[in-house]
């Protein structure tokens, strides 16, 4: 069983991380153990509160109460550990405050003389709780000794992610020290470097765990570990903030300055010694165009928002492309990383797009694996409209017993709260269904980055339906691939005498065994589902 | 059809009878069958395409017997020219709807057993 350590930082991070997740749901990571950590200072940043409500909804999907494994070729297939760590400023909220500078200046001018070369008073002044706003040589300090003090805090008990609990920094750390034990397990870091907290987190993130394993009394070192990270430079704007917010906020991070932070940042990383020497691979990308934010669809006008609940950012494919460079990170070969280790070699990696505008398959996982992606995604978002609608409502209908009519039993041990979660993920992941209209879901949403119709992987269809109705009348027995594609012919028919999807999906399903090696119903009812999809579309399942 | 006249012409209308009540019994066993896979599943919450199903193996169950019994009171027994004869064939008459009722069943239960898990299954509603 393969273990994976993926941390993502700020506010991209966050929306990176759900992406892995999303990814970890329809399959792409078969049994690993993915032990993910978010890092962020913006506690209630509506990012960080959908990545927790996803990471809930699908560690419930595998099971409330039970013990959770990685499994293969299904979906919900990796074993998610999640932790978190938001360094704490609610109470001491600003530089000035956590270092106690103004007395010192007062009483010690010598020893505050540091800080007043390298930050500027507004730097001093505004509160952190929102992220350190691309005052990333204030960021990088400060993360990287909340964390030591976090490691060193004697009262801080080591919590791990199991269970369906939330676990700790220390938690990771102990993982991955015990990971180190039996080889060199990986560590991606996912984030910006056009912002805050993300580019000032990712140059000291390695040197922060050695050290804080160190701190936490771990004898095993940490720095046999791979690690790589995403350099996510500007793909987004974001309305400038007006004198007031500006005079209140002492610092808010303007977007005009974003592909200066990234060069500024990619400068630093590529002469930081500790940089070079702590990571093995970075994965370049970014967009030619930033396109303006959006919220719940709509493109942010107006205030500056700096963070907190109301920062829910619409997620972007370049976030997906990021998820999948953890993939290629991940599947990357033992020799190739221990041969950059060796050689103290910092690799830079990118992909280009087509210029013909579309995003394929091949463009995020390359030729060799297209088809397992495409097939992955594809009965994944099928399963979405067998779940979300109702008139389908098939893992409700197994939940409640009704399968029992053919005689497919023990479903019904199926809890609600598993069927209930995975409904909640599949609304994350695709469409909620909220009265007689739908609200796009995460795979919407980066559809929509890149530009809609049929230009993003699936048919144009799977993203034209606007109301329950239409999602309803939607052929996606048919209409799932785009038409041209290679896998066009991936679809199924309802037979002569006006049969239905549903009904070509259940005659199916019967004939499907159940997989005898997963213990928990609603993971069997999902890998039976899967089974019976991969069979429907013509793909080895 | 010729005209049935002694005894024994009226015991092998019987045997046939007999002989046609099984095969009707089988027919309606195949037709009930047919629409039961014509019937669709349904999807969400309390479905009841098994039970539209069981109301046609009912319906047909029904009709089928029926429909025998009375093609053979109104139709074959008119070639019956005498009534002691006639009313042997119709107790005889009587006996075989029975009998295609009880092929009827006898067959669609078994068969519907030994095909749980599928739409013809169903028929026999939800399993404890």
């Amino acid at each position: 069983m393969a273990q994976i350590f993926v941390i993502g930082i700020g506010g991209t991070g966050m929306r990176c991380i759900e992406a892995f997740t999303h990814l970890c749901a329809i399959g792409m990571f078969d049994n690993t153990d993915v032990h993910l950590l978010a890092l962020d200072t913006d506690k209630d940043n509506g990012n960080f509160t959908r990545l927790k409500n996803l990471k809930e909804a699908y560690i419930k999907t595998k099971g409330v109460n039970k013990k959770q494994f990685a499994l293969q070729d299904t979906f919900f297939s990796a074993n998610l550990h999640y932790y978190q760590f938001s360094p704490d400023y609610s109470r001491q909220s600003t530089f000035d405050i956590l270092y106690d500078y103004s007395q010192t200046k007062r009483n010690d001018p010598n020893k505050s003389s540091i800080a007043d070369l390298l930050f500027t008073d507004n730097a001093k002044e505004f509160d952190l709780k929102h992220g350190y706003r691309a005052q990333t040589h204030l960021g990088s300090m400060l993360m990287y000794h909340s964390i030591l003090a976090e490691a060193e805090d004697s009262d801080v008990t080591n919590l791990k992610g199991e269970g369906g609990k939330t676990g700790n920094i220390k938690g990771f750390i102990d993982e991955l020290a015990n990971a180190c034990q039996s080889g060199s397990p990986r560590v991606f870091i996912l984030g910006s470097i056009f912002g805050g907290t993300g580019a000032s987190s990712i140059p000291i993130i390695p040197k922060a765990l050695i050290e804080g394993a160190k701190k936490m009394g771990v004898a095993i070192d940490l720095s046999t570990a791979y690690f790589g990270a995403t350099l996510l430079t500007s793909y987004f704007s974001f309305p400038s903030p007006n004198a007031t917010d500006l005079a209140n906020q002492k610092v808010i991070a303007t977007s005009d300055k974003f592909a200066l932070n990234s060069q500024a940042a990619m400068m630093f990383y590529e002469v930081d010694e500790t940089v070079k020497k702590t990571y093995q691979r970075f994965y370049m990308m970014g967009t030619e165009a930033m396109e303006r934010v959006r919220s719940g669809g709509a493109v942010v006008e107006g205030k500056t928002i700096t963070g907190g609940k109301d920062q829910a950012n619409d997620s972007h494919y370049i976030e997906l492309l990021s998820a999948f460079a953890a993939w290629d990170f991940f599947n990357s070969t033992d020799e190739d990383l221990s041969h950059l280790k060796e050689k103290r070699k910092l690799e830079y990696l990118y992909r280009t797009f087509d210029d013909n505008g579309k995003i394929t398959f091949e463009d995020f996982v390359g030729s060799e694996k297209k088809t397992e992606f495409a097939k992955r995604l594809g009965m994944f978002t099928a399963m979405s409209y067998l779940i979300l609608l109702d008139k389908y409502d098939f893992f409700g209908q197994a939940q409640r017993g009704e399968l029992t009519r053919v005689k497919i039993e023990g479903y019904n041990d199926i809890l609600k709260d598993e069927t209930d979660a995975l409904n909640h993920f599949m609304s994350l992941a695709h469409f909620a269904v909220v009265g007689e209209a739908v609200q796009d879901g995460w795979l919407r949403q980066i559809h929509r980055s890149a530009g809609g119709g049929d230009k993003f992987l699936l048919g144009a269809g799977v993203f034209g339906c606007n109301s329950k109705r239409e999602c309803g009348n939607f052929d996606f027995n048919k209409e799932l691939f785009q038409r041209g594609s290679e896998f066009e012919s991936n679809k199924f028919s309802t037979g002569l005498l006006g049969g239905s999807i549903y009904d070509s999906f259940v005659k199916k399903f019967i004939t499907i065994d159940e997989p005898a090696n997963i213990t928990n119903k609603c993971e069997k009812l999902i890998k039976r589902t899967y089974d019976t999809l991969c069979q429907l579309y013509n793909f080895k399942s | 059809m010729k005209k049935i006249e002694s005894l024994k012409q009226v015991e092998a209308l019987i045997g046939e009878t007999y002989m046609y009540a099984l095969i009707i019994g089988i027919i309606a066993v195949v037709l009930a069958f047919i629409i039961a896979n014509l019937v669709k599943y349904q999807g969400g919450k309390n479905p009841t395409d098994h039970i539209t199903r069981r109301i046609w193996y009912i319906v047909i169950g029904i009709i089928a017997p029926i429909a025998f019994f009375l093609y053979n009171s109104l139709y074959v027994s008119n070639y019956i020219t005498k009534a002691p004869l006639q009313a042997k064939f119709s107790s005889a008459n009587l006996f075989a709807s029975l009998a295609v009722l009880g092929v009827f069943v006898v067959l669609g239960i078994l068969t519907m057993l030994f095909m749980r898990r599928s739409k013809w299954g169903s028929i026999l509603g939800k399993s404890k």
